[in-house]
C-alpha cells in the first residue's frame, strides 16, 4: 500500500487488535480501511503505598500495561488532583483490566473507567462520526494524522454518498417477532427481490451475493436487532456458510442483550443490539432516532455527541446528553467518576412527585371558549440552564453565597461554567438555527427544508429529556437540588408571565408548565406579540404566540364530568390548523374506527369559527357518529379497525386480575411468545363483560375474522368519544342514546348534585 | 413525553381518602356536598402546589374557601341583575 491523503468523511470505528479501526469514505463513495495504535487509560485517586499495589498486580497481565502520575480536576471541588493513570497497552481488553482492578479495589472511586475504547479515541483526539477532512494514511495502512475542515457543533456540513440495502421480513398479518418462516425481502437501487424460505442454505448464498453486488454502507432492517440478524447469523453457524455482513471480514457484530427500563415511569422494552463493523445496521423497529427522526437526526446527534451511528441510533438521550457531557469533561481534564452498576431507571414517579414539585399547572376552565392565544416558552427547561447556569458542580457550590434560586434560595456558582448548561448550549442554539432555516427555506420554496426540519425535530428530544437527567440519580452529573432549581425558576417564569398578562387585561384559562392560554375579547395579534414581548424580557426566556384559535374545548375528566383535566384538548386556530392533545383521535390506544369518527367530527367541527357556529354544525357532527353506531350494530365492522394496542406492564404469570390485557398477555405467554414489559399486544375485543363467551378479547394474532367483535363495548367507545366533544353542549350519554333511538339501560344511579361548586367559578 | 403530572391532585386524592369516615356519616346529600368541596379544590391545584405547605390540608381548605367565595361573589351579581330585572318588571307593570 502506498501512502495516501484521503479526503472525505469518518464512516465508522471500533476496537480492533491493531487499535482502532477507523473506516473512510471519499468524495466517490470509496472505502477506505485505516487503523490507528491507541493506549486508553483511566484512573485511580490513591496513595503512593497503594500505587506499589496496583504496579504489582498489573504486571500479571499478559500485554503491556503501564502507570504515571498525572493532574486532573475533580468536578464537585473543582480542585487539582495528584492522580494515578493506568495506561492498558490493548483496546480489547481495556474493560478486563478495569474490572479485575475493581476486584481488588472494591472501595476506591475509578474514574474514566467504563467508557468504551473507541469513544475516550474521539473524545482525546475531538473526531467525531462523520467528521469530514484530510486523512493520511502510510504505507501500512496506519492513519497517522488529520486536518478536519469541520466542527462537531457545525450547524452546516456535508454527507458522505451512502448507499442502503433494505433487508425486510416480508409484510405479513403477523408482527414479525412471531413469526416462525424466513420469509426476507432485499431492495437496493430500486429492485426488490424475494428470498423463498425452503432451503435456508439459498437464503444466506443469496443475501451474501446481494451483499456482494450492493456493498451497502448502509443496511436497513426492521426488527433486524432482535430477529433477522440473529437468525441469519445462527444459520450461517449451523450451515457452516460464512455470511458477509461485516466489510471488515476480520472483526465479530457487536451484540448486547435486551432490556427493560424505565422512563418518566413508564416501562420500554429496547431490543438487544446487533451492529456491524465497515457498516452502519440501523432497525427501524428499535432506534428511537429513527423512528422520530429519520437518518438526518441521527446523523446529527451523533456528529454532537461523538457517538458511532449504529451506536447512537440505539441509544437513550440519557446516553447522548451523557456522551456530551463526557467529552467536555475530557476536553476541560475534569475526572468522570465511574457509574455505579444499578439498572438504568429513573425514579418512580410517586418519588419524584414527594421529592420535587414540578413545573406548575392551572387546571383548565372546561368547555368550549372562542378567541384564544396560546403562548409557548421556547425550549423552557434548557433556557434556563442555560441562562442561570444550573448544574450539579453550580448548584450550592463551596464559593458563592447568593441566594439566586426563587422560592428554595440556593446558591448558584458566579465563578464557573457549569458542565451542563455548557453541553446545553450548542443544542440550543444549532436548534433554533435550524428552525429559522427551515423557515426562510419553505416559504422559498426549497424542498431541503426537510432535512433541518428533521435536524431540529432530533435536538428537540435531547431538549426535552436533559432536564430529566438533571435529577436522575444514576445519570453522572445528576443533583437533586439542580433539578428542583430549574423547577423553580419554570414556576417563576410562568407566574411572572400570569401576572403580566393579567395586568393587561387577559384572562388565563389553562396553563401547563411552560405553555399558557389566554383570553381578551378582541386582543389582536399584535397584541399577543407586544405581550409575549414583554415576558421574555421579564422573564429571560423566549416566549412566543403559538396561534390564536377561532374556538378551543377543554373536556371534563373521564372520570368525573365535575372536573377539568390538564393537557387534554382539542382547538382550530384562525389557519384551520388543528391542534389536539389527549383525547381519543390523538391517542395511540384508541382503536381505528373511533379515530376516524372523532376526526371526521372534527373535520365538521373545525368549520366553526364561533361557539355559536359549534352548536349548529353539532347535529351534521352526531349525525357521522350515528353511522359508525349503526355500522357497528350491524356486525360489519372491520375487525382490523377494531384492534386495541397495548403495552403490557407485568410478564404474563404477574397478572392476579382477569382483564382483557391480563388474558391476552396470557394467551400469548401459552402460545411460546415470550413478552417483556413494555412491549405492546394487540388484540379484539370479543365480551368486555366476561360473561356471553369464554375469552373476553382474542389476540390479533390468532383472531379470525368469523370471531365477531364486542358490539356493545365499542358503540360505548363511540359514545364516549362523542361526549368528549360534545358534553359541554349538553349531550351526554342518555341524551344521546335517544337521540340515535336506543333504549337506555339503567346504569349507575347518580344522585342530584345539590350545588356544583365548578360549574359556578367561570 | 409525559408532561409532569399534576402532583396535587394526588394530595388531594389522599386526603379525600382519609375523610371516608366522616363522609359514611354523611346524609346522602350532604356526602355530595363534601364530594362537591374537593372538586373545587381541585380548581386551584396550581396554588397548592406552589404553595407547597407542609400541611397540605390548609392549602385545600383554603382552596375550598377561595372557590366558594367565587361562587358567592357570582351568585350575588346574579341575584342583584335578578333584582333588578324585578324592579324593571315590577315599574313595567305599573
Ligand atoms: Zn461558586
Amino acid at each position: 500500500m502506498s501512502p495516501s491523503i484521503i479526503t472525505g468523511w469518518l464512516f465508522d470505528i471500533y476496537p480492533s487488535s491493531d487499535g482502532i479501526t477507523i473506516w473512510l469514505i471519499d468524495k466517490e463513495g470509496v472505502k477506505h480501511r485505516a487503523f490507528t495504535p491507541f493506549v486508553p487509560s483511566f484512573f485511580m485517586h490513591i496513595s503512593p503505598e497503594e500505587e506499589r499495589r496496583v504496579a504489582a498486580l498489573v504486571k500479571s497481565f499478559p500485554f503491556k500495561i503501564t502507570l504515571d502520575r498525572v493532574m486532573r480536576r475533580e468536578l464537585y471541588s473543582n480542585e487539582e488532583w495528584n492522580v494515578l493513570r493506568i495506561n492498558v497497552h490493548d483496546t480489547l481488553r481495556f474493560k478486563q483490566v478495569v474490572q479485575r482492578l475493581e476486584r481488588h479495589f472494591p472501595h476506591y472511586v475509578f474514574f474514566n473507567s467504563d467508557i468504551q475504547t473507541q469513544q475516550i479515541y474521539l473524545y482525546e483526539t475531538g473526531l467525531f462520526p462523520l467528521a469530514f477532512g484530510e486523512y493520511s494514511i502510510n504505507e501500512s495502512g496506519m492513519l497517522t494524522e488529520w486536518q478536519l475542515h469541520d466542527t462537531y457543533d457545525a450547524s452546516e456540513y456535508s454527507m458522505p454518498p451512502l448507499s442502503t440495502m433494505k433487508l425486510m421480513n416480508r409484510p405479513d398479518f403477523v408482527s414479525p417477532k412471531f413469526r416462525k418462516s424466513y420469509q426476507i425481502e432485499i431492495s437496493y437501487e430500486g429492485e426488490t427481490y424475494s428470498l423463498e424460505n425452503d432451503q435456508p442454505a439459498e437464503i444466506l448464498h443469496a443475501v451474501n451475493s446481494h451483499l456482494k453486488r450492493c456493498d451497502p454502507d448502509i443496511v436497513l432492517t426492521e426488527y433486524g436487532d432482535a430477529i433477522l440478524l440473529p437468525l441469519l447469523v445462527k444459520l450461517s453457524a449451523e450451515l457452516k456458510i460464512p455470511l458477509l455482513l461485516n466489510r471488515d471480514q476480520r472483526a465479530g457484530y457487536f451484540t448486547t442483550k435486551e432490556s427493560s427500563y424505565f422512563v418518566y415511569g413508564k416501562i420500554v422494552h429496547k431490543d438487544g443490539a446487533f451492529e456491524l463493523a465497515g457498516r452502519w445496521h440501523l432497525d427501524t423497529e428499535n432506534s428511537f432516532m429513527m423512528g422520530e427522526a429519520s437518518l438526518d437526526g441521527v446523523v446529527e446527534i451523533a456528529r454532537l455527541t461523538q457517538l458511532p451511528v449504529q451506536h447512537q441510533s440505539r441509544s437513550t438521550i440519557g446516553t447522548a446528553l451523557s456522551s456530551m457531557q463526557l467529552s467536555w469533561a475530557y476536553r476541560n481534564n475534569y475526572l468522570i467518576p465511574a457509574k455505579k452498576r444499578e439498572p438504568e431507571e429513573f425514579k418512580s414517579a410517586a418519588t419524584l412527585l414527594l421529592a420535587d414539585r414540578g413545573g406548575l399547572i392551572f387546571q383548565p376552565i372546561m368547555g368550549y371558549h372562542e378567541q384564544i392565544g396560546e403562548l409557548d416558552f421556547v425550549s423552557m427547561y434548557p433556557t434556563i440552564m442555560v441562562q442561570h447556569n444550573v448544574s450539579p458542580e453550580t448548584v450550592n457550590c463551596r464559593c458563592c453565597n447568593n441566594e439566586a434560586v426563587p422560592e428554595l434560595k440556593y446558591t448558584i456558582c458566579t465563578k464557573r461554567k457549569g458542565i451542563v448548561p455548557e453541553t446545553l448550549r450548542p443544542i440550543v442554539a444549532k436548534r433554533s438555527f435550524y428552525k429559522k432555516e427551515k423557515k426562510r427555506l419553505k416559504k422559498s420554496g426549497d424542498a431541503t427544508w426537510h432535512i433541518y426540519d428533521r435536524r431540529q425535530n432530533a435536538l428537540k428530544w435531547m431538549l426535552v429529556t436533559c432536564f430529566g437527567y438533571l435529577g436522575y440519580k444514576n445519570a453522572r452529573f445528576g443533583k437533586i437540588e439542580a433539578h428542583e432549581s430549574v423547577n423553580a425558576f419554570s414556576r417563576d417564569a410562568i407566574l411572572t408571565a400570569k401576572e403580566i398578562a393579567e395586568s393587561r387585561g387577559y384572562k388565563f384559562l389553562h396553563a401547563i408548565v411552560d405553555c399558557m392560554w389566554l383570553k381578551k375579547e378582541g386582543a389582536s395579534e399584535a397584541d399577543y406579540e407586544a405581550l409575549c414581548e414583554e415576558v421574555s424580557s421579564q422573564t429571560k426566556i423566549e416566549i412566543s404566540l403559538e396561534g390564536i384559535y377561532n374556538w378551543i374545548l377543554f373536556p371534563s375528566s373521564k372520570m368525573d364530568p365535575n372536573i377539568p383535566t390538564a393537557n387534554r384538548y382539542v382547538g382550530f386556530y384562525t389557519s384551520k390548523e388543528i391542534k389536539v392533545r389527549g383525547i381519543e383521535v390523538r391517542r395511540r390506544d384508541t382503536p381505528k374506527l373511533i379515530k376516524r369518527m372523532q376526526g371526521e367530527m372534527l373535520e365538521i367541527l373545525g368549520e366553526a369559527e364561533t361557539i355559536a357556529e359549534v352548536k349548529t354544525l353539532a347535529s351534521a357532527a352526531l349525525a357521522k357518529a350515528k353511522e359508525y353506531v349503526e355500522l357497528l350494530r350491524s356486525g360489519k365492522a372491520d375487525p382490523m379497525e377494531l384492534v386495541i394496542r397495548r403495552h403490557i406492564s407485568q410478564e404474563a404469570s404477574e397478572y392476579k386480575n382477569r382483564s382483557a390485557n391480563a388474558e391476552v398477555a396470557k394467551a400469548l405467554d401459552e402460545a411460546g411468545m415470550k413478552l417483556q414489559p413494555g412491549e405492546s399486544i394487540e388484540y379484539v375485543l370479543l365480551d368486555s363483560t366476561g360473561k356471553k363467551k369464554p375469552e373476553k378479547a382474542r389476540p390479533l394474532t390468532f383472531y379470525s375474522f368469523d370471531d365477531g367483535y364486542d358490539i356493545e363495548k365499542y358503540i360505548e367507545m363511540v359514545f364516549k368519544s362523542v361526549e368528549t366533544l360534545l358534553l359541554p353542549l349538553g349531550y351526554d350519554e342518555k341524551t344521546l342514546k335517544q337521540g340515535f333511538g336506543m333504549k337506555i339501560k339503567k346504569r349507575r344511579k347518580s344522585v342530584s348534585t345539590p350545588f356544583l361548586l365548578s360549574q359556578y367559578v367561570e | 413525553m409525559g408532561r409532569t403530572v399534576p402532583t396535587f391532585t394526588m394530595v388531594i386524592q389522599q386526603e379525600m381518602e382519609s375523610w371516608t369516615k366522616f363522609r359514611r356519616g354523611l346524609r346522602q346529600e350532604d356526602q355530595e356536598a363534601l364530594d362537591e368541596l374537593f372538586r373545587a379544590a381541585r380548581l386551584q391545584l396550581a396554588s397548592c402546589a406552589y404553595a407547597a405547605r407542609p400541611i397540605p390540608f390548609e392549602s385545600i381548605a383554603m382552596a375550598m374557601l377561595v372557590s366558594q367565595q367565587r361562587v358567592i361573589g357570582n351568585l350575588k351579581k346574579r341575584v342583584e341583575r335578578l333584582e333588578q330585572a324585578g324592579k324593571q318588571n315590577y315599574h313595567d307593570a305599573a
